[in-house]
Formats: C-alpha cells, structure tokens, sequence
C-alpha cells in the first residue's frame, strides 16, 4: 500500500525539523531529466539487442564450423583434454626457516629462544658449535654437536656458541621477517635470517587452475565442527563466501576442498595461513586460487 | 519493450531518483548515477520476467536497493570498471549534477550518510518511497514487522540526533509545520509506527 502523505507520521509533527529535511528531499525536481534517461533507455536497449545478437552469431558459426567438420572438433576436444591433464610446474614456499647463531651452548639457546612465545620448541633445531682457533687468531666451526660438549685435543668443553633453525609453517614473508626482527633483538642473538623453503610441485593444468584448497585433519572431527571452525577462522582472516566441500581420496582419506571469491591470492599461502590458525589440521594441500 | 519499461517508470521516476541519491548520501553524485545507472539496466533487463505491473514501484525500488548493497560490498573496486563494461553507446545523463541536488540543499544527506545502509534504506523507502512497512519489510527481505519498525525508530531517532546540531532550511521548516497542521492521519501504518515511538 502507498502511501498518500508520507510525512504525515506523527513524528513528523512532533519533529517539524525532520519533517522540513524530508519535505526538502521529496520536494527536489527531479522529473527534468527523465526525457533524457528516456531516450538513453532507448539507446542501452537498442545496443543490449544488438550484443546478443551478435554473441548469438558467434556461438552458432562456432558450433556450424565444427559439427561441418568433424575432425577439426575431435582435435579441439584432444588439444583441450590434453591442456587439462599435462601437468605444469610450480614453486611453492612450503614453509620459512628462521636460521641464525647464538652465543650459548645449545641447552642454554633452546631456553633463550623459547622465551619467545610463538617459539615452538618442536620446531626448533639447537646445534652446539665446534670451532677452531687457528694461530693466527681467526676462528672456524669443525663440527655441530647436539649435545654441546665436545673433546678438542682431549680436553673436553662446552661450545660457547650454538647455530638454530626454527621452522614456521607462516606463509607470510612479511610476518616471517618481522619475526625474525623479534628473534635478533633477543639477548645473545648474533644473527637470525629468515629463508624460504620451497618446492617444485607439479600439477595437472586443469587441477591447477582450480579454485581450491585441501585440508588434512590429523583428528577425525565431525563434519559441522570442521565447517564451523573453518568458517569462524576464515572469518577472522576477513575471507567471505568460501564454500566448504569434503572430499574422500581414493585411499579413503578425507579432506576439507575450500573453494570460492573470498579466497583472493596465492592459494598455498591461504592454505598455510588457515593451517596455522585451525588446530587439527595435519597438512595442507592447495592448488592455485583465483577470485 | 523499451516504451513500456519508460512508460511503467515515468509515474516512479522522480521518486526513484531522490530515493537512489539519498541512499547513496556518503558518496558523490556521479557515484550515485552509478548505482541508478546499474539499477535501470538491470530493471530493463529484467523487465520481460516482471509478473504483476501493478508491483513495478516496489520491484524498481529493490533493484536499487540491491544494486547500492551490491556497491557498497565492492567498495574500492565499484571505482574501477573493467574496459568490456564501458558503455560503447549513449552516456548516462548526468542526474545528479544540478543545483537542486547539492548538500547545501539537502542537508539531510549528511545525517543520512551516518546511518547504517539498512536504516537507511528502510527511513528513505518510508518517507521518499511512501511504502508502508509490509512492503519495506518485503524489499529488505526481513520475515517481521518488527525488524522494520525498530530499524526506522533507531534511524530516526539518529537523524534527530545528527539533525539537531545543524539548522533546518527555515522556508522548508515554516512550510512543513504549517502542512502537517494541515494533514490528515490518513495512513494505514501510522498506527503501527506510532507503537514506535
């Protein structure tokens, strides 16, 4: 139902103020214009006529030309078979190693470093070093040792300086070097640079062209409490409209297919990003992602 | 077809317009000819699919509440148009450039720019589009009254907030005080709007 007086509501009344913005608004002249939108309506439906005709033309001479030929059609469908399945090749970081020197011998380090709470000590890789003092007074290592002792001229010492690798599953370099700015600044750092680790990975072109990614839970979880953890973590990371599939691998293993326009870039990278934030999640697998 | 989407619009028209430009009050004119742009190809698109005329006002106005939602998602990306979707023939006509749309005038723009998109696209389909609330409720797709009604009591309420600290255009004032002296309560939904408030 219209209304006959819009600005008749009882608020208005009480709201001269509101009521005369209002009237302002409706009172705009508006109506000047519309021979001119009219003759541009026209013109849009006129050319909307036009482009469907011509894509109409297109796709009928493009059909004609290969049913009259069946030969040119079979060889369209082998090229276009063979562009899905030949496999192409990508780098892919899989990971970032944070490796550096630490001026203490390795129990020391381990417990230097994981002060920092983001350390994970599993990750972390300690090895005391062996070095040589050459009489000329310059140093160079001999041997990594796990423990930190080690007998040098049957004397037996403890390094005084350790190497570490810390492996982040991050697949932001950005974060991965503001990370390894944390670690420089801790006590007794020498040095700690962060470097990617990455792989050749070879896909079939139509896989990599896929709008998706493959998660692996290392607990079975039911289906809803997966599709809920997902969407709240990919709510965090502001990714809307990705749709969670589940997928069963001819080996009977399950995995999560996340797929859609939320999902903007790098799709390895999502899928470490989401990796690192779900608890559970074993690996990861992901094809390249387009929005 | 062409006439008879022209023919369905004209009685809408103006209405249309004020309510496209007060929607989009947080941004410029020619982004607001965007949206009404989009919307009319749309609703002439979709024209030959419209079942019942009678309901042309109301689906017009969705498609521009739809179309500014769709926008607003965009955001930065609505600035940019991809080289296929520029308009190869006429340009749209510039609606919004003349001096009776500007910001001095409509001051009410810039408290409409502080309401949420939903509020104000539920105060404008009230007060410019002169739906009554099942219909307002039908184009935001809410299942209650209830929604609605709370929805423009919050947009009002913030727009006398907003409109308090700023002058009222005083020939507009005076005349509006003087017609709703004169009005009749003729609406069918003042009732329930008045259980707003």
């Amino acid at each position: 139902m219209k209304h006959s007086m819009p600005s008749t509501t009882s608020t208005d009344r009480d709201d001269p103020i509101l009521a005369a913005h209002f009237e302002a608004l409706r009172t705009a002249t508006a109506v000047e214009s519309f021979p001119r939108v009219r003759s541009w309506l026209e013109e849009a439906s006129r050319n909307e006529c036009r482009q469907r005709a011509r894509w109409r033309a297109r796709s009928a001479r493009i059909v004609r030309l290969l049913l009259r030929h069946p030969v040119r059609l079979a060889a369209a469908s082998a090229v276009l078979a063979a562009a899905c399945t030949i496999p192409v090749a990508t780098d892919e970081t899989l990971a970032y190693v944070i490796s550096g020197r630490i001026a203490e011998p390795p129990a020391a380090a381990r417990a230097t470093l994981a002060t920092l709470p983001w350390v994970n000590p599993e990750q972390l890789t300690v090895l005391g070093e062996v070095t040589w003092k050459h009489p000329d007074g310059t140093e160079t290592v001999e041997a990594y040792v796990e423990s930190g002792e080690a007998v040098v001229d049957g004397r037996k010492i403890i390094t005084p300086t350790s190497k570490f690798a810390l492996v982040l599953p991050y697949s932001d370099a950005r974060e991965v070097e503001a990370r390894a700015r944390m670690m420089s600044g801790v006590k007794d750092v020498i040095s700690a640079v962060p470097e990617p680790v990455q792989q050749k990975v070879r896909r079939p072109a139509l896989k990599a062209a896929l709008v998706a990614m493959e998660l692996e839970f290392s607990t079975p979880l039911p289906d809803s409490a997966v599709e809920r953890r997902i969407g709240e973590h990919l709510a965090g990371l502001r990714m809307s409209g990705v749709q969670v599939h589940y997928v069963t691998r001819r080996d009977g293993t399950r995995a999560i297919r996340l797929s859609g326009p939320g999902i903007v870039s790098g799709g390895a990278d999502d899928a470490r990003r989401i990796q690192s934030f779900i608890e559970d999640v074993q690996s990861s697998r992901a094809v390249r992602v387009s929005p | 077809m062409t006439d008879s989407f022209s023919d369905a619009l004209q009685p809408c028209y103006a209405d249309a317009l004020r309510f496209c430009r007060a929607l989009c009050a947080r941004w410029s004119p020619s982004e607001a000819e965007d949206v009404l742009h989009d919307a009319l190809l749309k609703a002439l698109r979709g024209y030959d699919r419209l079942e019942d005329p009678t309901r042309f006002r109301a689906w017009l106005f969705q498609i521009i509440v739809r179309t500014f939602r769709g926008a607003a998602r965009r955001g930065f990306w609505r600035r940019l148009v991809s080289l296929q979707e520029l308009p190869s023939g006429e340009a749209f006509p510039e609606v919004f450039h003349g001096p009776e749309w500007c910001e001095d005038r409509l001051s009410l723009l810039g408290a409409l720019a502080t309401l949420s998109p939903k509020e104000r696209a539920a105060v404008l389909l009230f007060e410019v589009g002169g739906f009554s609330i099942d219909e307002i409720a039908e184009i935001q797709g809410e299942r209650t009254h209830s929604a609605v009604k709370s929805r423009l009591s919050r947009a009002r309420s913030r727009l006398r907030k907003q409109l308090g600290t700023h002058s009222a255009p005083r020939a507009a004032a005076t005349n509006a005080r003087r017609s709703t002296c004169n009005r009749t309560l003729d609406h069918e939904t003042l009732d329930a709007i008045n259980n707003v408030y």
